[in-house]
């Protein structure tokens, strides 16, 4: 009785087999739905890349500090903090100087941790080296801060409403090794320009809880 | 001439058509897919708050007579550890066994470039680490004596400052440190992480430690259905001060 019901599933196993072998023998592929999977991705990704003001890359210039702070990052005032240069909304505003044993940086200094950073006196007010407002930084955040105003003005009142929470608001994406004195020099002329909610970028380690 | 069979036209059509050749494309979107998975960012990008310092107002002078500040300040030395002050009565308190000292990590693995301890740095051939571990217990300790913080109106604002040679990275770390109560998991990874009783023993235990969560809030700005967690605080208010 037994071997009776098996009987026709063997058979019907072997030339399932047989039948496989013959397709696999045949050598060709499918291309289409290859093209398919790889426009899907290619979207996804042109999109991912362009859209997010915050997809940094990371390299010699910019190394962001880990954390396990999970206060997101909200639509404000983006300003980038590299070795080499402040930027504001991507548009460079003061260099960065950057000396090693005093001499000034090439290329290869920047991973060495000995390097002393520091803003040009001649970019400070009154060309003091102790003066903690940056004289073009505020410039470019007073004219950023115009633009966010004005775009948000030309925008439907329920997207006025929510991005007014954001309006003191700047996002830093500061290096880690960038020194505290210029870190307390870029917080004092930001806030001089409008601007007492200060985000540090920071990437993400996770959470114990 | 003889008509062709329906039969033969259908089989020369069939010869005749090409099919679009995608391989070009497909060359194309193999050099495209890789660089840009390589530009696309796999971390999450999060923030870490800090308020600029702001002058007093007559108003916020009348409330601090009523009941004093706390001003709790960590002050961050280069290359040697944190000094922690506050307002008491009559005077500034300070520690009493002095400022907390760097940390000597057993194994250079600390110090490593990539995988190491952010917070660590090697020195005269030792990797030494700041002791983020002793700085909150400190902090803990403070926020929880009922002598200096009245503990129906827990203290929210803690200051920062640091040397001026002192990098982000580590200035980060310590906000990490002094802004949400911590804990450590018991061995199993899906279990809650929980407060180790009496602080934590060291930075070998410190560094398997993450903040505890809080509930699910909506914060300004968000969408209706947006929520975010956020750890349980310690000092919510981060303010930079400046060392003269």
């Amino acid at each position: 009785m037994v071997d009776n019901a098996t009987e026709p599933q063997e058979v019907q196993q072997i030339v399932r087999r047989k039948k496989r072998q013959h397709t696999d023998g045949d050598g060709t592929m499918n291309i289409n739905s290859m093209m398919d999977i790889m426009t899907i991705l290619l979207v996804f990704l042109l999109i991912s890349v362009t859209s997010d003001p915050l997809a940094i890359q990371e390299g010699d210039l910019l190394k962001l500090s880990r954390s396990y702070a999970s206060f997101p990052a909200l639509y404000s005032v983006p300003m980038q903090i590299t070795k080499q240069e402040i930027s504001v909304d991507q548009k460079r505003a003061v260099p960065v100087v950057c000396k090693l044993d005093g001499r000034t940086c090439t290329e290869q200094d920047y991973t060495n941790p000995n390097i002393r950073l520091s803003i040009d006196p001649m970019n400070k007010e009154h060309g003091k080296k102790d003066s903690l407002l940056i004289v073009p930084l505020k410039n470019a955040l007073d004219k950023a801060v115009k633009q966010m105003k004005d775009d948000i003005a030309n925008q439907p009142p329920e997207i006025v409403a929510k991005f007014k929470h954001n309006q003191g608001v700047a996002t830093i994406i500061c290096d880690q090794g960038i020194p505290y004195r210029m870190i307390a020099e870029i917080v004092y002329t930001t806030g001089m320009a409008e601007l007492n909610d200060m985000r540090f970028a920071i990437i993400y380690a996770g959470a114990s809880g | 001439m003889a008509a062709r069979k329906p039969s033969e036209r259908r089989h020369a059509s069939s010869e005749e058509s090409a099919d679009l050749n995608l391989v070009p494309i497909m060359a194309i979107m193999v050099i495209l897919i890789p660089m840009l998975i390589y530009m696309f960012t796999f971390h999450q990008i999060r923030v870490q708050r800090v308020s600029a310092p702001r002058r007093s107002t007559q108003t916020s002078k009348a409330n601090e007579e009523k009941k004093k500040a706390l001003n709790l300040t960590v002050i961050i030395r280069q290359n040697k550890g944190f000094t922690v002050t506050w307002e008491e009565e009559h005077h500034q308190g300070i520690q009493d066994d002095g400022p907390i000292g760097l940390w000597n990590a057993p194994n250079d693995d600390w110090c490593d470039k990539d995988k190491g301890y952010q917070g660590c740095l090697p020195s005269d051939g030792v990797c030494r680490c700041y002791d983020f571990a002793k700085l909150y217990n400190t902090v803990l300790k403070l926020r929880n004596n009922p002598n200096l913080v009245d503990p129906k109106k827990p203290e929210k604002r803690i200051n920062i400052s640091a040397e001026p040679e002192v990098t982000w990275g580590i200035v980060s770390r310590t906000i990490d440190a002094v802004t949400c109560i911590l804990g450590v998991r018991d061995g199993d990874s899906s279990s809650e992480a929980v407060e180790p009783p009496g602080g934590f023993t060291g930075m070998e235990q410190f560094v398997k430690a993450g903040p505890i969560q809080g509930d699910p809030v909506r914060l300004p700005g968000m969408g209706d259905k947006e929520r975010v967690r956020l750890c349980k605080p310690l000092f919510e208010q981060v303010v930079f001060a400046m060392v003269e």
